[in-house]
């Protein structure tokens, strides 16, 4: 079992980033449990850190481990779609947008 | 990409299947603030949609953020499956929307800690807005329904229905409602009293007009203004009870210099006989407790509506007087110093009480001092003529 490494960018602390956050730690303790570790990096406070990793809008959340490395930008409360797109579903080849 | 989303600004980016930017409008970069070389190639990352559109943050080369509505739809481009997002900028309209929300949160804010109870209204009658305190007030005087008083109602109905029952306050109240709305009127108050098994209530109606993108209504607020009302109220009556005791103040000085007056047409040996008060000063200070004691009677008699008469102990005690014949000196003397030791005992208003009761009380006891003498005096004293 991979243990995945995952970097959730954001713009702040507002309403919106912090459901983005909540969301996305409750898909990784259900489907990760304890196989990931979770980096809220906000662009505003580290953005050496966003130019380093070429981020161009938030919230983005990245892959880093397993590779290949993937990204995904948008709305984070669609679980099934976040799922999918980090490859976490049985079926992940299927439709995400 | 000169189609009509170019047209109306709006950013277009072709990404591939793993969210990398394969192509970008003039409308794009400037979202960006970057040039199209720097974009394509690049990974954005492959986007998520909840709804038709997301709301994402555009991170901009000069630093600044931009928020952008983003939908995407299925395309293809150089013959692959691709995808087509289309980024609005809606920041300035955010940041609107954001400062009317608090603008709006604002006055609401002061529109509920007002303690006046308020209320708009358009020009039909019907409730727009109530502030916290007119549903607290209407709830705490019974209203289990808000609706038919709140948001919806209608005043100018809740008006007429009071009328109809017989509510004339309400009659007026529709009245001047009416006379502002149509424009007759800038301004309508009215106080009226609301009382409630708790105690009496006065309240202040303010009817002011007002526009509002173009649509006429009213402003209606009340004040309660029983604290005022109450406070007014007492100052008055202080006031009435000054002037009374000034009065009787007066009045009782007068008496006092009638009883010191020399009696009119007698003899020098009659005008130097001495008082009652000067030959018996124990017997006066008793007679004139025993007139502080009717006078006691009398207050009580008038207070707690007591049928039973002291006309008996008065008679007794003019008899009394009678024996030891006094003359009306005498006897205002001993009333004046029954009546000041009771004034000096009392306040103001109970004092002047005692002045009222006192006045019928001294001329019914002169009276049966003067039929005492006619019946029991001799008839040369009585009728000297005869």
């Amino acid at each position: 079992m991979d243990n995945y490494i995952l970097k959730l960018y954001i713009t702040g602390r507002t309403l919106r980033t912090e459901r983005a956050i909540f969301t996305l730690q409750r898909l990784c303790d259900e489907n990760l449990k304890e196989r990931y570790e979770l980096l809220i990096i906000d662009v505003l406070e580290k953005p050496h850190l966003a130019e380093m990793d070429k981020v161009l809008a938030t919230p983005t959340l990245i892959r880093e481990l397993p590779l290949p490395r993937r990204r995904i930008i948008g709305d984070l409360s669609d679980t099934q779609k976040v799922l999918s797109a980090l490859g976490l579903d049985t079926d992940s080849a299927g439709e995400i947008v | 990409m000169g189609d009509s989303t170019e047209a109306n600004g709006e950013g277009i980016v072709i990404l591939s299947q793993d969210g990398i930017i394969l192509q970008v409008n003039t409308a794009a970069e400037v979202l960006f603030n970057r040039p199209a070389e720097q974009l394509i190639g690049h990974e954005l990352g492959y986007p998520v949609v909840a709804g038709g559109y997301s709301e994402i943050e555009l991170v901009r080369a000069n630093g600044q953020v931009a928020l952008v509505e983003m939908r995407v739809e299925q395309t293809e481009w150089d013959g692959r499956l691709s995808l087509l997002a289309v980024l609005r900028d809606v920041t300035e309209q955010r940041r609107i929307t954001q400062q009317l929300n608090q603008a709006k949160r604002f006055n609401e804010a002061i529109f509920n800690a007002l303690s006046s109870h308020i209320a708009v209204i358009n020009q039909t009658g019907e409730i727009v807005a109530v502030n916290q305190a007119w549903e607290t007030f209407a709830i705490e005087n019974g209203v289990c329904d808000l609706k038919n008083v709140g948001v919806g109602s209608n005043y100018f109905e809740v008006c007429r229905r009071a009328a109809r029952l017989g509510d004339e306050w309400a009659a007026r109240a529709l009245l001047g409602l009416q006379t502002v709305l149509s424009g007759q009127e800038s301004v309508f108050e009215l106080e009226y009293p609301c009382h409630h098994p708790g105690g009496q209530r006065w309240f202040l109606m303010r009817a002011t007009s007002f526009a509002s993108d173009g649509w006429p209504g009213l402003v209606v607020v009340h004040v309660d203004i029983t604290e005022q009302k109450l406070t007014i109220r007492q100052e008055v009556e202080q006031e009435m009870v000054a002037d009374l005791a000034q009065q009787r103040r007066l009045e009782l000085s007068a008496l006092e210099t009638l009883t010191r007056l020399e009696p009119l047409g007698r003899g020098e040996e009659m005008a130097v006989l001495p008082t009652l008060r000067e030959r018996m000063p124990e017997r006066f200070a008793e007679l004139s407790a025993q007139c502080a004691r009717l006078l006691d009677l009398a207050i009580q008699k008038r207070t707690f509506d007591i049928r039973q008469s002291v006309s008996g102990e008065i008679q007794a005690l003019a008899e009394y007087l009678g024996l030891l014949k006094v003359g009306p000196r005498d006897v205002m003397e001993i009333y004046l110093d029954a009546l000041k030791s009771r004034i000096n005992e009392n306040n103001v208003k109970k004092s002047n009480v005692y002045i009222e009761e006192g006045r019928v009380l001294v001329l019914e006891l002169m009276g049966y001092i003067l039929a005492f003498y006619r019946n029991y005096l001799p008839p040369v004293i009585r009728n000297p003529v005869s």
